[in-house]
């Protein structure tokens, strides 16, 4: 911010400052959609296998607008209408898209294996991560991300192999250009509620 | 139902849960009902809305398809952003003179095991057991959730032509930038897994859902 004001011209200067003081008409800001994150810090690291088997980090998105969602494949309603959104998010997005990566984190490495994931994710977009991790790797993302997951009783009783829930986070986060957590969405957000805040993030580019 | 147009996916959805009769009082209608099958092999849900024009009040108590090994009555609850699935075995509610909603996010029958081979002509019978209001079975609407990624699937056992998919999720495959986004992302197992044929257990419906 600081170099930013020493390189704003002097005109500018008072114009922003008459803008500030009310006394000329200031040009539209940006109401956000999404709860605002503050203060503004790099995102926690967040490492794990794409579907396609290829090694993922989120540091390595810098330059895009990341959208972060929690699920598990298993999830019938809540999860699969998140991708939903955030694909029809693409589709909005037109071309821009390519600079807003979609990163869909499993937090059921028991049953999400590589294959289930790559079954799932590409099949709302390939251009989506979907992310498997360790358990270990998982735990370290929980904490540091501030994440709740719960691992129901399967439903036919302890130790059986039948289906179990899980109790996540839903919340969607979302990261700017430079890699900073900014905005958090509920799980429900539509692609109306996110597209207006994420072009505003693309615009605000990469320094 | 604002969530559902918020979704742009009314216009699928409107119109396309017929009624086929059955032992339901007058009173209860189901206005819409429909399939939402997922990418992959994982369960499915159902949504519908009834309505209870009678002066009693009335519960929707369980609920059958040939496409699902077994069918469960659930609710997604966001507590404090932690999303959260509670079986409801004792059922919802459908008051008299109201109605019962149930939308994504929300109150949801699961479907486990789900077939898509069963599935005719984009349909599949959906049979839902009131308390009072006896039986009503109704052809509930299929849809593929994102099935956008799929080339190879959604062709063969699902009848397009009555689905608008061009205004759902099928425009993104025409995008050039397909394969240059985030990190190349090649797949070259998907052709098999979508065509993979689902050999699940189905208990002892053996029929193909009738139209």
């Amino acid at each position: 911010m600081r170099r930013l004001r020493t390189s704003v011209p002097f005109g500018a200067s008072v114009a922003l400052a008459l803008c500030c003081l009310g006394l000329v008409a200031c040009g539209p800001t940006h109401v956000w959609n999404g709860n605002q994150v503050s203060p503004v810090e790099s995102a926690p690291p967040l490492e794990g296998t794409n579907w396609d088997g290829a090694s993922f980090s989120l540091a390595d998105l810098e330059g895009k607008v990341a959208i972060i969602s929690f699920g598990y494949t298993f999830c019938p309603d809540v999860c699969p209408f998140t991708l939903y959104r955030l694909q029809q998010l693409y589709q909005q997005l037109g071309e821009e898209a390519e600079d807003v990566a979609v990163v869909f984190v499993s937090v059921d490495p028991h049953r999400d294996t590589m294959e289930k994931l790559a079954d799932y994710v590409p099949g709302f977009d390939r251009r989506f991560y979907g992310l498997r991790l360790e358990f270990d790797e998982l735990d370290k993302v929980s904490e540091d991300w501030d994440l709740t997951v719960q691992y129901g009783q399967p439903k036919d009783g302890p130790g059986t192999t039948s289906f179990y829930y899980v109790d996540h986070t839903g919340t969607l986060f979302v990261t700017d250009r430079r890699g900073r957590m900014r905005l958090t969405f509920p799980a429900n957000a539509t692609a109306e509620d996110l597209l207006p805040d994420v072009r505003e993030l693309l615009s605000e580019g990469t320094a | 139902m604002a969530f559902f147009l918020g979704m742009g996916l009314a216009t699928l959805l409107l119109g396309q849960a017929c009624g086929t009769g059955g032992e339901a009082p007058a009173g209860l209608q189901v206005e819409r009902a429909e399939i939402g099958l997922m990418p992959g092999e994982g369960p499915a849900v159902a949504y519908v809305t009834v309505t209870n024009g009678g002066g009693e009040g009335d519960r929707l108590v369980a609920v059958e398809t040939p496409l699902a090994f077994q069918a469960e009555l659930h609710e997604s609850l966001d507590e404090d952003g932690v999303v959260k699935m509670v079986a409801r075995p004792e059922g919802f509610e459908v008051p008299a003179g109201g109605s019962l909603t149930l939308e994504p996010g929300g109150k949801h029958i699961m479907l486990f095991e789900p077939r898509r081979d069963l599935v005719t002509d984009g349909r599949v019978a959906l049979t839902l057991h009131f308390e009072h209001g006896g039986t009503k079975e109704v052809q509930a609407a299929v849809l593929e959730v994102g099935g956008g990624g799929h080339e190879a699937m959604d062709h063969g056992s699902m009848d397009h032509g009555s689905m608008d998919h061009g205004s759902m999720d099928h425009s993104q495959m025409d995008h050039s930038q397909m394969d240059d986004g985030a990190s190349g992302h090649d797949d070259p197992e998907s052709a098999e897994s979508d065509a993979a044929v689902h050999d699940g257990p189905t208990g002892d419906e053996k029929e193909e859902p009738g139209a």
